[in-house]
């Protein structure tokens, strides 16, 4: 059995979309996968840098800068 | 005539709040065919509010400087008994039995509510060419668009027809109307404002604020505003503060941050210059203005738009079936949301952290960020690109570019008229504060607005 590899690589949009069960029309496929591709090469870009530790900022709250001047 | 003006009018009698919400009626029934910013015109419902209005203040009951005083919503506000379409066909027949929060406030404080102001559909786009309820149109040009998404409540203000309109603002939606129709847009610290009742677009990057044809008076709403509010998790109970600054204050003290990346590149012409000249004048009035670094905010507005496609897609994703109602532009956004993954979107908000971290260090170089709000002036309908002498961009990313990514923070800002740019077309300035800065933010705007040319209202 071969051992799995794992790559980063661009998503093939339409075929998750399709994996999805979404049925998405054709022309608007065509008009989301570049927007997507740009966004994405940002997010894996900065992504494979993350530090370990470094948690989602989900419950997102705002609170006072305690070093601002 | 500002808030204070009319505040001050009502209180001397020269004026009542009857007769100054048939003038908005008046103004609106005139202007409003050909501008498009209402949705609902609330004329009845708004004459016995005047007049209870007056009767108050005859019988010494004053609420404060709202008090009489006729505003607007967007369609985005819960009002009771009121349809609350968020400019969409999906809501085209909701109507709440109950007030969003801002909505209790501008109430209890006396204002006098007209109507729901048009919007980019479902609060996600910067056109407010909305395709069921009319493209808004920019009182200065009606060619070109008011920007968005609160481009019913910009042009209401611009156009006169009233006092303040409130706006939501998820990714510039406040303040980029704000800059091309030429009024006082201030998007307030996250959790500044309740959002209680306000139909959402994204649960960690909506705010809520006014928009106003004075800083003055964008700090009397926020004194209505503001406070914390238990039905809105996310809102916040840092202490209050009064708002309004004091008359052409000084900037003494001050210390506010002119980018000297990123902020002043690909802007159109007279952008950079207008604002650079707002530097000077806060200079004149006390501040010291230090050139800043700031970290890669293009880097940030991408992952903040990775953050709302998938935020707004779960929003929606409960009117899956009836997406086909929706224009094109929004539906596109809301199914890129569905095909990215929930690792992507946990990274994205891992992100969101660390780039926050990178950010705040400008904190404690300076108090305030001084930047444009928009590259470009008001854009001419259908226009889909910015050109640049080096290449072009995509008008929503592109035009947005200076106000998404501090959404993703929480950050307090204010767009300020601060010019007109070659065509005639109004420009606007932003200050950047960290958060619960408001104050300062505002007072910094005052001082500006004081030595700024006045923009006369354009001609309609």
């Amino acid at each position: 059995m071969r051992s799995p590899r794992y790559t980063t690589c661009m998503p093939d949009w339409r075929l998750l979309a399709a994996a999805r069960g979404l049925n998405l029309p054709e022309e608007d496929l065509h008009r989301i996968e570049p927007v997507l591709d740009e966004l994405y090469a940002v997010l894996s870009d900065r992504a494979a840098r993350i530090p370990l530790t470094a948690e989602p900022l989900i419950n997102f709250r705002c609170e006072v800068e305690e070093e601002a001047i | 005539m500002t808030i204070r003006e009319a505040a001050a009018a009502l209180r001397a009698r020269r004026i009542s709040s009857v007769e100054l919400t048939k003038a908005a009626l008046d103004r609106i029934a005139r202007y409003d065919p050909r501008l498009r910013a209402f949705i609902t015109v609330t004329g009845d419902e708004a004459l016995a509010a005047a007049r209870r209005a007056d009767q108050e203040l005859a019988e010494g009951r004053d609420r404060g400087p709202l008090h009489g005083i006729p505003v607007a919503v967007k369609d985005v506000f819960a009002t009771r008994g009121v349809r609350t379409t968020c400019g969409s066909k999906i809501f085209a027949d909701y109507v709440p039995d109950f007030d969003a929060a801002v909505v209790e406030r501008l109430r209890a404080a006396g204002a006098v509510l007209v109507g729901k102001t048009n919007m980019h559909e479902l609060a996600y786009g910067i056109t407010s060419a909305n395709p069921h309820y009319g493209a808004v149109c920019n009182p200065w040009d009606p060619e070109r668009v008011p920007g968005g998404s609160s481009g019913g409540s910009g042009a209401a203000v611009a156009a006169g027809m009233v006092f303040m309109a409130m706006g939501s603002d998820t990714g510039g939606s406040i303040r980029i109307p704000a800059a091309w129709c030429g009024v006082v847009g201030l998007k307030p610290t996250f959790g500044r404002v309740s959002r209680y009742g306000m139909l959402p677009l994204d649960f960690t990057l909506d705010h809520a604020g006014p928009m106003t044809r004075s800083v003055h008076d964008a700090a009397l709403v926020l004194n209505a505003l503001a406070g914390f509010d238990p039905r809105d998790d996310t809102s916040s109970r840092h202490p209050l503060e009064d708002y309004v600054p004091p008359e052409d204050p000084s900037l003494q003290g001050i210390r506010i941050g002119l980018p000297e990346n990123f902020y002043f590149t690909r802007v159109a012409p007279g952008v950079a210059e207008a604002v650079q000249k707002a530097a000077q004048l806060a200079e004149q009035a006390g501040a010291t203005i230090i050139p800043v670094r700031v970290p890669d905010v293009a880097a940030m507005n991408q992952i903040s738009r990775i953050i709302l496609l998938v935020e707004a897609a779960a929003v929606m994703q409960p009117y899956m079936e009836r997406w086909r109602e929706i224009g094109e532009d929004v539906r596109l956004l809301l199914e890129q949301g569905l095909l990215l993954s929930a690792t992507d979107y946990v990274q994205a908000q891992r992100l969101r952290r660390l780039m926050r971290e990178e950010y705040r260090k400008v904190w404690r170089q300076v108090h305030c960020l001084l930047t444009p709000t928009m590259p470009i002036p008001a854009p001419r309908r259908g226009e889909t690109h910015l050109r640049w002498e080096d290449g072009t961009e995509d008008l929503r990313p592109g035009a947005t570019r200076f106000v998404r990514a501090i959404n993703m923070f929480g950050w307090p800002a204010l767009s300020l008229p601060c010019g007109l740019d070659p065509q005639g077309l109004p420009l606007g300035a932003q200050i950047i504060g960290p958060p619960f800065s408001e104050a300062r933010i505002l007072r910094v705007a005052a001082a500006l607005e004081a030595r700024l040319p006045r923009l006369a209202p354009p001609a309609l």
